[in-house]
């Protein structure tokens, strides 16, 4: 509901509303991934995967996971929603009807769920594993013994570590405190306000820092809709409003992390890591590579890792269980969660620490 | 009489001049509500975020004024963004996109996505122009075409779909750098869109090719019995813009230091709102880059100012709207009013 | 009680910043006659029309319909109050068909749907009444202009007009087609319905009117009995100074053979065989009906159209023409018959519109020399006297006949030899007819020639060194007028129907 009214009004911001439709997007870089999948696999049974939006390059580099992982276990396509819950479900009946063995899907709009639940069932009880956007309803999670769910510790997507970190900086360097006031002056860059991980970020953090006795005072807060160029701009103009009265930035994702760096290091900040004379530690969520090396630099001070490689590991190997008749836990490190059936891979905090444990991540 | 005269020549002058209008009234709201806006620093960035939408809004204007309306914007800045960003990473980057690539010289990849971008463009104009295809189509068919082929591109081993970063400090420069006296700095952005405007307001109003493009957009059929090659002008006008659209670009890697599949996305609706409300019409043949100019303005002045003021988000879009809606409603009474 | 007038407009004043376009204006229309309006183009004969139907806002004066005052908004209200115009220029949906359009905005409702039953016998009542033939359920696009123009009475009659005003309705049609018109009008008249008519072809005005009112640079200049007139008192009011003849003098001087067609036809056969040769200070007419594809051969020899068979051969060499730019570069000019469709560029400047085919050679350095461009435009604005306040003057603010002189400017300074001219003087008023027959003159006189299309055979006979005749497609004949009369022009045109 939230992300049509956005919608909506974006699009009436946009005069045309025709046509917004028209830059959806395409699933090319699905029939890429398939290209590399029909290669490598020699499996028989198919995993049918999608996910919500190839737009998000985490969602993508998850389908990514799925396919390496699948190798040799399944022959996998993956599919993508282009962030419309009618396209997704058209592509589940196809999947269906290809004769997919087991369902791997991060959904677009979470209560779709059942109607996904119900085409599996009647598709002959196909398992069906939702990874990614969680499904919170409990009932809908136990009307079907063969639905289950991947996805990262919790429902804060990570932001309690990303404050952890916030708190542990705070600790270790008083310095941060600028005007000596004991609180901490934040500015807070959201994702956009329809992502089902937006407010649970936004919330997380705050939480997080009142429990652990850190005051803040939140000089501005605004989406930056996960992109590098809408954070820059909106940072732009707060960087110049509030200059080094800024004490601490948080980022939803390290996309826009990047783009307020880029606008702060404008402003004469962070430029040479922490020697820089003046400097604003910036912490995001992701870890992506260009993020762990301004980690390096100390440009950035912190991020999180969500660990795709294994999530897309475990949905391979889950589904593979399932499919096989086993225990869907069977040959996994992980114990499943009861009431959310659900395998928690953790996030992992990213700071100068233990870089190098990121960027293994991103090897082989 | 005289007096009576006077008056609605004043008056006339504001509706002529309606959007100049509209922006300094903006301009006067946002400073009474928060004074601190009034400052160099902050003109600074509302002309340096302005910079690459002003070239982008030209491009797209040029479409628009030869009856035309390109779709493609958003994805093609996408491309030419990924595959120069490609080649813009420092060599000791660890993520490299290709590992062994020579440290290219910055001109290179501006080179390479411009000419990419002006035969891509010169497609969808040999569409248009050649095929009769109606630019709504040719130019949505080529922004499928056009993501599908930048996601290929930006998502393949070994680091595939993670943006496109470390680029050469020399390349943000291009960007971030600036010129000047002391606090007086002038960003290299806003010089090389001023350089920009420049060249195209001479294109547009000194050269054959812009008054072509005028007469094309204005009356295609009066045009070719004038013995104007429409056909050739129209694709001159689809490849250009993909050059600029190309240009704008890797400055805009530049500015914000990385590059994806997304972006660029829905900048084509940001150009073309930026057209109309700065004089542009939809059914082609008029249209100036001053208009334009201040076009992207209004709409860098509404999301600046709504940020630096701290109005809430979704009251930013209602705003937005409004003010849209509010320019546009003005600058057509001077069409239609009695005289 | 019956009011002597049916409509009158009484002192009407209407100023333009910088111009008085009209100054104590009267017009007053008799119930069921027709009352014709004439003036040059620029005398305020649109203007006046405009303030009847509330498109301008009236300075000083008042209107009286059936003895009451009124002061319309819009064309919208005054169609309410029975006073309707039909336009020069047809704005109907085309894509729709000829009840639709008559319709449009107040079709019969039956059970919450549109009862086209009731619409096809409506329209085809009136169409009936007024003898008009045209099928109810034709799509407008498909129909020829007179009867679009049909359908425009027949629409103001459905609004029980008591006032219709006619402007140019003669300008694209044949004569057969006048004559059509002229019974349709004759018709609405003994319905006492009153006509206003709006017209510069002398003489069918006299032949049709009851009363006519003339105006002069936004005056009113008198209203007679059109049987109190003639022709050169009607023109010597409307231009305000006695003029000898309608057609300029000439002294021939014909040279050598400048352009030879040999059995020209089109691609996809518009038109065969078409024989001429056009000599160096000749103008050469062509006459047919319409649909007898006089237009076709220009845009022909032009390169609009793909040329088929035959041989076009310049100054004794065979050129080819594939394109209008080929053409150009031949020596060519063409004025098209559609001055609005595919001549002007209405929204761009005037100098814009006179210099956009000669750009090439204002260019120095790759870049436009505005000062050459300027000192040219002027030139001949000052040289075809076009009426305009300037150069930078919006292309659709001028009067048609100054659009059209525009328009030939922009051909003469390209520097044509073969001057192809179609229609030119449709719709202008006869003080800039005269000009541009003088203008043609001085063209023929340097040495070029001019191949003419004309639907008004009065000025062939009185232009023209010689007249090809087309019929249906195929060339009938080449006449000199001096020779031969009307009628055997009429006659040829037939030739092949």
């Amino acid at each position: 509901m939230k992300k049509r009214l956005v919608s909506i009004l974006l699009s009436a911001s946009l005069i045309a509303t025709a046509f917004t439709g028209c830059s959806g997007g395409s699933d090319a870089s699905s029939t890429a991934a398939s290209g590399t999948a029909s290669k490598a696999s020699t499996g028989t049974k198919i995993l049918g995967a999608g996910i919500y939006s190839a737009s998000d390059n985490f969602n993508s580099y998850l389908g990514k996971a799925i396919t390496n992982a699948s190798k040799g276990i399944f022959q996998t396509n993956i599919e993508d929603g282009q962030n419309d819950q009618s396209t997704q479900n058209n592509q589940v009946d196809t999947m269906l009807a290809k004769g997919a063995s087991a369902i791997a899907l991060s959904v677009v709009d979470v209560t779709a769920a059942p109607t996904l639940i119900q085409k599996c069932k009647d598709a002959g009880n196909v398992p069906i594993i939702f990874f990614n956007k969680e499904i919170t309803d409990k009932s809908v999670l136990a009307s079907y013994d063969k639905v289950y769910q991947v996805t990262s510790t919790g429902g804060d997507y990570g932001a309690n570590i990303e404050a952890q970190e916030i708190v542990d900086y705070w600790k270790a360097n008083p310095s941060m405190d600028k005007n000596h006031d004991g609180k901490l002056q934040i500015i807070d860059l959201m994702g956009d306000p329809g992502h089902t991980a937006t407010k649970p970020r936004a919330d997380a953090w705050k939480d997080t820092l009142t429990k652990a006795g850190v005051k803040y005072e939140l000089l501005a807060e605004d989406t930056g809709m996960w992109v590098t160029a809408t954070a820059k701009d909106k940072m732009d103009a707060w960087i110049s409003k509030y200059g080094d009265s800024v004490e601490c930035i948080v980022c939803a994702n390290d996309a826009m992390a990047l783009g307020a760096l880029s606008s702060v290091e404008a402003a004469g900040f962070n430029a040479q890591g922490t020697k820089s004379s003046k400097y604003v530690p910036i912490f995001g969520i992701d870890a992506l590579p260009e993020i762990l090396s301004k980690i390096q630099s100390g440009e950035i001070a912190g991020s999180v890792l969500q660990d795709s490689k294994t999530q897309g590991q475990v949905i391979a190997k889950m589904a593979e269980n399932l499919v096989n008749g086993k225990n869907a836990t069977d040959g996994l490190n992980y114990t499943l969660e009861a009431g959310a059936k659900a395998i928690r891979v953790p996030y992992k905090a990213v700071t100068l620490k233990n870089l190098d444990e990121a960027k293994a991540a991103y090897t082989g | 009489m005289e007096n009576k005269l006077k008056k609605t020549s004043v008056k006339d002058l504001l509706l002529e001049k309606a959007i100049y209008v509209v922006l300094i009234a903006l301009l006067i709201v946002i400073v009474i509500i928060q004074p601190r806006f009034l400052s160099f620093g902050n003109f600074k960035n509302i002309f340096a975020q302005s910079a690459t939408r002003i070239i982008i809004a030209l491009a797209a204007g040029m479409v628009l004024i030869v009856q035309g309306v390109d779709l493609s914007t958003g994805r093609m800045i996408g491309l030419a963004a990924v595959i120069s960003a490609s080649l813009m990473q420092v060599t000791t980057y660890a993520y490299r996109m290709y590992p062994h690539l020579a440290d290219l010289p910055i001109i290179v990849p501006f080179l390479v996505v411009m000419a990419l971008c002006a035969i891509l463009g010169g497609i969808s104009g040999v569409a248009v122009a050649v095929f009769k295809v109606p630019p709504f189509i040719a130019t949505l068919g080529m922004s499928l075409i056009l993501y599908g082929a930048s996601s290929i591109y930006f998502d393949r081993p070994p680091y595939g779909a993670q943006p496109i970063g470390g680029i050469k400090p020399d390349v943000v420069k291009v960007a971030t750098g600036s010129i000047g006296i002391g606090s007086f700095q002038i960003p290299y952005l806003i010089l090389i869109a001023l350089a920009v405007c420049l060249i195209i307001w001479v294109v547009w109003n000194k050269t054959k090719f812009g008054k072509y493009m005028f007469a094309v957009g204005g009356n295609p059929e009066a045009a070719k019995v004038s013995g104007v090659n429409v056909v050739s002008t129209q694709i001159k006008i689809y490849a250009l813009a993909g050059m600029m659209y190309a240009f704008a670009a890797v400055l805009e890697v530049a500015r914000i230091g990385s590059a994806s599949n997304t972006t660029g996305n829905g900048y084509e609706m940001d150009a073309v709102a930026a057209c109309v409300v700065g004089g542009v019409s939809l059914s082609g043949g008029t249209g100036s880059v001053g208009g334009i100019v201040i076009g992207v303005l209004i709409f860098t002045v509404i999301n600046y100012g709504l940020a630096f003021i701290g109005v809430n988000m979704y009251w930013q879009y209602v705003v937005k709207g409004l003010i849209i809606l509010l320019a546009v409603m003005i600058d057509m009474r001077k069409n239609m009013r009695k005289k | 009680m019956e009011n002597e007038y049916v409509l009158e407009m009484k002192d009407i004043s209407k100023t333009f910043p910088g111009v008085k376009a009209l100054d104590h204006v009267h017009l007053q229309v008799k119930p069921g006659t027709v009352h014709s309006l004439m003036g040059e183009n620029g005398a305020g004969k649109s203007t006046l029309m405009k303030c009847l139907f509330g498109i301008y806002s009236l300075d000083g004066g008042e209107i009286i319909l059936e003895g009451k005052k009124v002061q319309f908004e819009n064309p919208a209200q005054a169609l309410e109050s029975h006073v309707s115009m039909v336009h020069q220029e047809l704005n109907q949906v085309l894509d729709q068909n000829v009840m639709e359009n008559l319709w449009l905005g107040r079709y019969p409702i039956k059970n919450g749907l549109i009862d086209e039953k009731k619409m096809y016998a409506d329209t085809l009542k009136i169409f009936k009444d007024l003898d008009i033939n045209v099928n109810p359920k034709a799509k407008v696009g498909t129909l020829p202009v007179s009867q679009k123009q049909m359908i425009e009475i027949g629409k103001a009659v459905s609004y029980n007009a008591k006032v219709i005003v006619m402007d140019e309705p003669t300008s694209s049609l044949t004569e057969k087609e006048v004559e059509h018109l002229f019974r349709i009008i004759r018709k609405l008249i003994e319905k006492k319905t009153s006509v206003i008519y709006i017209s510069h072809k002398m003489e069918e005005i006299l032949k049709i009117s009851d009363d006519v009112t003339v105006m002069r640079d936004g005056k009113w200049i008198a209203t007679k009995p059109a049987g109190d007139l003639d022709i050169d008192q009607i023109i010597k009011m409307m231009v305000g100074r006695e003029m000898k003849e309608r057609y300029p003098h000439r002294d021939k001087k014909i040279g050598d053979v400048l352009m030879e067609v040999k059995d020209l036809s089109t691609a996809s056969p518009a038109f065969t065989g078409v024989n001429f040769e056009l000599h160096k200070g000749e103008i050469l007419g062509i006459a047919g009906l319409v649909g007898s594809r006089r237009t076709e051969v220009l845009e022909t020899l032009f390169g609009i159209r793909r040329k088929g068979e035959g041989q076009i051969i310049v100054e004794g060499k065979e050129i080819q023409n594939r394109s209008p730019q080929e053409a150009i570069a031949n020596g060519f000019a063409m004025l098209t018959e559609e001055r609005r469709k595919d001549g002007i560029f209405p929204d761009l400047t005037v100098g814009f519109n006179m210099a956009i085919d000669n750009l090439d050679s204002y260019r120095k350095n790759g870049l436009l020399n505005e000062k050459l461009m300027r000192t040219d435009v002027n030139k001949m604005i000052k040289a075809m006297n076009i009426k305009t306040p300037s150069s930078k003057q919006k292309m659709a603010n001028l009067s048609g006949g100054n659009q059209q002189k525009v328009i030939l400017g922009r051909w003469l300074l390209t520097g044509p030899d073969i001057l192809l001219l179609d229609e030119p003087t449709r719709g202008i008023d006869v003080g800039a007819k005269y000009e541009i027959y003088q203008l043609m003159n001085q063209l023929v006189g340097e040495g070029k020639g001019i191949v003419i299309v004309s639907s008004e055979m009065p000025e062939l006979f009185g232009v023209c060194d010689r007249i090809l005749v087309m019929s249906n497609g195929r060339q009938s004949g080449i006449f000199d007028p001096s020779e031969v009369s009307q009628e055997t022009i009429m006659q040829a045109s037939a030739k092949f129907i």
